[in-house]
């Protein structure tokens, strides 16, 4: 069945923004924990972006990422992503192997391992918050990771949607630490269908 | 800027046709020297199977609207020559993880259904690892730009000698 996403209502838009949150502050919590130090986010932006636009939404669409994807399962199935600037990525890893700052200046093999992990406990920490929020049971899978133009990573990311949307919904929360050595987005796409079941879950009608 | 699933065509040789960070996407340069007359299609997936929503999307479809496009622009399909870069697979993962190997066969079906109306590819940048930024300038020619090789020559549509064939295993 295919359900298009085009119009959401200030309160749909609010209930969507709170589910970001919780999903990203239980992330924010685990990457805190992972770096020893408090890591700051945004409120969400939540909108429904069309295809054209999607590569370019997290802006510098030709600046170096990493990017960690990872397909949902289960009730409400959908898509995360994780998406952090190669200096960032490179200061990530460096903290995680416990090496002074500026040690990974090249993401080689073992960094981007290093960079799944983290990618896999961080989308799981989202998804974990958003099922225990709305009672869904939401499914994490292996993730898949590329380093690359940042929109080069979205458009093909995007591929995994695509073919029977022209646009989607995306919950976007921006991500630092206190430093500001380390930002990234999160970005959560749950799947039309499955935006009708999480608003039912939480109480709304769709 | 030419966006996921859009098309768009130039009729200046002062214009330039963008394409950002190609990844599995194709980007199919097309120009017709005599006409003078550029057109830029940025495909996303393959095959429309039935979902023709959005003609850009898909390559079955893309193909002959670029071309059509072109053509009610002044364009002749026997003078229009073509130049293809992307399809590249950037995700890589663990095991089971989920393959995003949607490049290759987006690159197999463009040349496919260009094959099929006769269109010649002259020069083609397509699979590999990296993700691409693809210029289409208005005198035909096509630049292409990766992360470990910087700006680089692909094609002169216009007419002058052919810089560059690579295709990346």
């Amino acid at each position: 069945m295919e359900q298009t996403v085009t119009k959401l209502d200030d309160m749909k838009l609010d209930v969507l923004k709170e589910v970001g949150n919780i999903g990203a502050g239980n992330a924010m919590t685990a990457l805190a924990t992972m770096v020893n130090h408090p890591v700051n986010m945004s409120i969400p932006h939540v909108g429904i972006v069309s295809l054209s636009e999607f590569a370019l939404m997290t802006g510098g669409p030709e600046s170096l990422a990493v990017g960690i994807y990872m397909p949902v399962d289960g009730d409400a199935p959908g898509h995360v992503a994780f998406l952090l600037s190669d200096i960032s990525a490179c200061r990530l890893a460096d903290q995680i192997l416990g090496q002074a700052l500026g040690t990974t200046s090249v993401l080689g093999e073992m960094e981007c391992s290093v960079m799944m992990e983290v990618g896999n406990i961080l989308a799981s920490s989202y998804l974990v918050a958003i099922g225990e929020m709305t009672g869904l049971n939401l499914l994490s899978s292996p993730p898949a990771i590329a380093v690359d133009y940042t929109a080069a990573i979205l458009s093909t990311i995007a591929t995994a949607f695509a073919s029977l949307e022209d646009q989607a919904l995306t919950i976007v929360t921006h991500i630092g630490e206190e430093l500001g050595s380390i930002e990234g987005f999160f970005i959560y796409i749950p799947e039309p269908g499955s935006l009708a079941i999480i608003l039912k879950a939480l109480q709304m009608d769709f | 800027m030419v966006g996921m699933a859009e098309m768009k065509i130039i009729t200046s040789p002062d214009d330039i046709l963008i394409a950002l960070g190609l990844g599995s996407c194709v980007g199919i340069c097309a120009y017709d020297k005599t006409a003078r007359i550029a057109g830029l299609s940025h495909v996303v997936l393959p095959d429309s199977s039935g979902h023709e929503a959005c003609a850009g999307k898909f390559a079955n479809s893309a193909v002959p609207l670029l071309l059509e496009a072109m053509c009610s622009k002044g364009a002749t399909m026997r003078n229009i020559r073509i130049a293809l870069a992307g399809g590249a697979q950037l995700f890589s993962f663990s095991g089971n993880g989920p393959k995003l190997e949607i490049g290759l066969r987006n690159a197999t079906a463009v040349q496919m259904h260009l094959d099929k109306l006769n269109m010649t590819v002259v020069a083609s940048d397509l699979g590999g690892t990296v993700g691409r930024t693809v210029h289409l300038y208005g005198d035909g020619r096509v630049r292409v730009k990766t992360i470990g090789k910087g700006e680089v020559d692909l094609a002169a549509l216009g007419g002058a000698p052919i810089l560059a064939r690579a295709v990346s295993k």
